[in-house]
């Protein structure tokens, strides 16, 4: 350790959506900032394959399944972690995390300099009131401390910053933002359009996306390659390497630590954070870090793995965890897949373009506006889209040679698949704790991780079902998949929020309305673990605007001299 | 970059002002598959290197030499040393089967071929490759998936269900080519010769009676996991995509869209470079 101390302005643990905006907005406002990510740098013409096609691969894009198994069991179960990306997602045995047997959960991770933001599905839709007062409508719960009018310049200083392509609906519980033209919509997409409006009076749309369709603050518009996953070279979707952190970087003041494993927080005896504790990656050689201010932006359950780590007298079970709500009210919102079925007037002869980057959504209608539904609280939404197969129909058409391949190449069938995701209500009996022996590759205690859906979610599914399979009946498909009698595995769709919640009240909750500790005015969690409730939409946006909010904040009690 | 640096790209640059209404379009975009025009359309947008240089490891501009890279990356790709990647390597001479004997990788090959008919000779041996692969491999998978620690066990099935799991590790393909090629073996000698060496004709004959066996026989569950597995292989070979006519993996100027009435005809999709 350096006999003289480095103190930073702010340091920033975790480089991806959330602490990218913060570092932008501390960075601009003038302040010194010291980033640590856990994973290293990535290199595009290294590690992106965007382009890459599956005879350039040993394993054709099925990927090394015994590796995969080995070193990514869980990670592997991720569609995007496959032989083309899944250098993005983390090794499961250096970063293992434990569960009761019959309470599986799915923990996707991404660590590197952007985290997830390389291999996210850029889906990114504004809540509304609808989500931040849910409780006031229903009394279940908790209120977030915010409102929409609140965060609302932040969404739109972040949409008009990212570029997020939409199209603009005015409805109430859906806010409309800052948007680049919309995407387009496929045939299938078009075809529900009308018979899902006529029939039910729900709304078809294209995704609201983070990938443009103009060229935007010098990055070029998507060229639909429809990869997003396998990183991009023209920088046309949201990721923090070359959105907000290049933008932090240019002002002079962020210096960057990559492969630096956060374990704890440092708490000075004035109650103070102090800095933090890590461990180099590669050497695992013990460091320490000091700055004014601490921010806590290493995603949702990591976050709240570094306070639970930050143990010391004053605070024996972890910072912020003086009244025992830290690591609970874990959310994650549940699916209900698999419903889809045969176009038979889109079958045709003749090959479609492909590489659109997104679906069509229809927003929200249960338990909206005068709708109340009496057998469950909150709401879904239905995602999906249509395309014709690639060669899928290969394996069901008879017989072989030629002529067969001829029908494979002339008789191309178009599918439809839709699915619904459902709000997951917070509760505090789905929690992470410490586990009191497993340890991950750097001595770093894990978390358990204790989650379940409970009678709100399957109440919630058994409409979602009806609905979807109204649907299907009403598109007159043909080979119909019926939607999955199973909810997803908690943890699958990777938008795990909550376990420090926000709040006014510190005995119900961990940080306050600006997102600091309650008690410790200068340690900050900016991710997705502030969450008090998930809606049934994609966290990613709303965790960017908060984190623009914290950053400006700290920028603004900084200079009043607050903290 | 200079003027004289500039001189050999003088086509380049006329098949840019050529394509200025692209550019327009999607501006990064219109370059598509031709490689020698990035460095000035590159400049002609403002990105320099220097930019690129400020950040640290880690960030990255859209950059022309991104851009090179994805353009080039049609033909043979190059591996980027410290790739995690696992891409083809470059062979030096004939290829050596990894789980069938050369006899049994010969009769194989023909097998393959007979399933997909005439098709391209580099996709046909690459598919044949490809099952032999499949086969080689199928034993450390099923290892492996035996070897989960049991709570990633337990997520795999509240995942995937019990029986893909159970399917996963106890699924023997190895079993089956051992047993199929045996089946194989004593139909091909009562013709009196090994498959191999039969006239293509008597091959043929014999591929088709292998997949009308009654399901669980020999002969029949080794039939269907190759022709799986050589459609796998084809469909995915250069040839085969082509032949799917695969509209995918390109540089579009436009959302790729519906371009349908509603009839279902096609009207016309967005231009491609």
């Amino acid at each position: 350790m350096a006999a003289k101390r480095n103190i930073y302005d702010v340091l920033i643990v975790g480089s991806g959506a959330s602490g990218g905006w913060v570092a932008k907005e501390v960075a601009e406002h003038g302040l010194s900032v010291l980033m640590l990510e856990a994973g290293p740098p990535r290199v595009p013409t290294r590690d992106f394959t965007e382009h890459v096609w599956p005879y350039q691969l040993k394993y054709r894009g099925f990927g090394d399944q015994q590796r995969l198994l080995e070193n990514q069991p869980v990670q592997r179960l991720c569609y995007a972690c496959d032989e083309y990306s899944h250098q993005f997602f983390i090794n499961d045995h250096e970063n293992p995390y434990t569960f009761p047997a019959d309470k599986p959960f799915m923990w996707i991770r991404g660590r590197q300099v952007g985290g997830k933001t390389f291999c996210w599905a850029r889906e990114s839709y504004r809540y509304s009131d609808n989500e931040f007062k849910a409780a006031s409508r229903d009394g279940y719960g908790e209120d977030w401390p915010i409102s929409y009018k609140e965060l609302e310049p932040y969404y739109d200083r972040v949409e008009s910053f990212i570029g997020v392509s939409a199209s603009r609906e005015g409805l109430a519980q859906f806010p409309d933002g800052q948007f680049l033209p919309p995407m387009a919509l496929s045939c299938g997409a078009v075809q529900a359009q009308e018979v899902i409006g006529k029939k039910f009076g729900w709304r078809v749309m294209p995704d609201r996306v983070a990938v443009l369709t103009v060229p935007h603050r010098g990055r070029p518009a998507c060229h639909y390659c429809d990869e997003c996953q396998r990183g991009c070279f023209t920088a046309s979707y949201f990721n923090s390497p070359s959105v907000t952190l290049p933008a932090a970087a240019r002002t002079g003041k962020l210096t960057l630590v990559s492969d630096a494993v956060v374990s704890h927080v440092l708490m000075g005896l004035d109650g103070r954070a102090e800095g933090v504790h890590y461990i180099d990656r590669s050497t695992r050689q013990h460091r320490e870090a000091h700055a004014r201010v601490v921010v806590l932006a290493a995603a949702a359950l990591e976050s709240t793995r570094i306070l639970l780590n930050s143990r010391s007298a004053q605070f024996p079970q972890g910072v912020g965890n003086q009244e025992g709500v830290l690591g609970h009210y874990l959310m994650d919102h549940f699916t209900i897949e698999g419903g889809g079925g045969l176009m038979p007037r889109l079958r045709s002869s003749k090959r479609e373009p492909v590489g659109r980057p997104c679906g069509f959504i229809i927003p929200k209608y249960a338990n909206v506006g005068t709708n109340r539904n009496s057998s469950f609280l909150r709401g879904y939404r239905f995602d999906g889209d249509g395309s014709q197969e690639l060669y899928g129909h290969a394996f069901l058409l008879p017989q072989f040679g030629d002529a067969w391949r001829q029908r494979v190449r002339s008789d191309i069938p178009y599918y439809f698949g839709i699915g619904a995701q459902g709000e997951c209500l917070p509760r505090n009996d789905n929690y992470v704790t410490l586990d009191p022996q497993k340890k991950d590759a750097w001595g770093i205690p894990v978390l358990h991780i204790v989650s379940s859906y409970g009678e709100n979610e399957h109440a919630m599914a058994k409409a979602m079902r009806a609905d979807l399979s109204a649907i299907l009946d009403e598109m007159k498909l043909s080979d119909i998949n019926p939607p999955s009698e199973r909810l997803s595995v908690f943890g699958k769709n990777i938008h795990e929020c909550g376990t420090a919640r926000m709040g006014n009240d510190p005995k119900t909750s961990v940080v306050d309305r600006n997102c600091a500790v309650h008690g410790v005015r200068n340690l900050f969690v900016s991710d997705g673990a502030v969450f008090v409730t998930q809606g049934c939409y994609e966290p990613t946006l709303t965790i960017m605007a908060i984190s623009a909010r914290v950053g400006e904040h700290i920028a603004e009690a900084s200079r009043r001299g607050e903290i | 970059m200079s003027m004289e640096e500039e001189k050999p790209a003088d086509k380049a640059a006329r098949e840019l002002t050529r394509r200025e209404w692209l550019l327009r379009l999607g501006e990064f975009t219109a370059l598509a598959g031709v490689a020698g025009l990035a460095p000035p359309v590159a400049l002609s947008l403002g990105w320099t290197e220097q930019q690129a240089a400020a950040l640290p490891p880690g960030l990255s501009d859209p950059s022309p030499k991104h851009l090179i890279h994805a353009l080039s990356s049609r033909a043979l790709p190059i591996i980027p040393p410290g790739s995690e990647t696992d891409y083809v390597q470059p062979r030096q001479g004939p290829y050596q089967p990894r789980f069938f004997s050369p006899d049994e990788f010969r009769a194989v090959s023909r097998i393959v071929e007979v399933l997909l008919g005439k098709v391209d000779a580099a996709a046909l041996a690459e598919s044949a490759e490809w099952v032999d692969l499949r086969f080689q491999s199928a034993a450390g998978v099923r290892e492996a998936a035996r070897r989960l620690d049991p709570l990633h066990r337990a997520l795999a099935v509240a995942y995937y269900g019990e029986a893909h799991v159970v399917e996963l590790e106890t699924s023997d393909p190895q079993a089956i080519a051992r047993a199929g090629l045996a089946a194989l073996q004593e139909r091909a000698q009562k013709l009196g010769r090994p498959f191999f060496q039969l006239p293509s004709s008597q091959q043929a004959d014999l591929v088709r009676d292998m997949s009308q066996q009654p399901e669980e026989t020999p002969l029949r569950r080794f039939c269907d996991l190759l022709r799986r597995e050589a459609i796998h292989g084809y469909y995915t070979s250069q040839a085969g995509l082509k032949e799917l006519d695969y509209k995918g993996n390109a540089y579009y100027t436009q959302c790729p869209g519906c371009k349908r009435s509603s009839s279902g005809f096609p009207v016309s999709g967005p231009p491609k470079l």
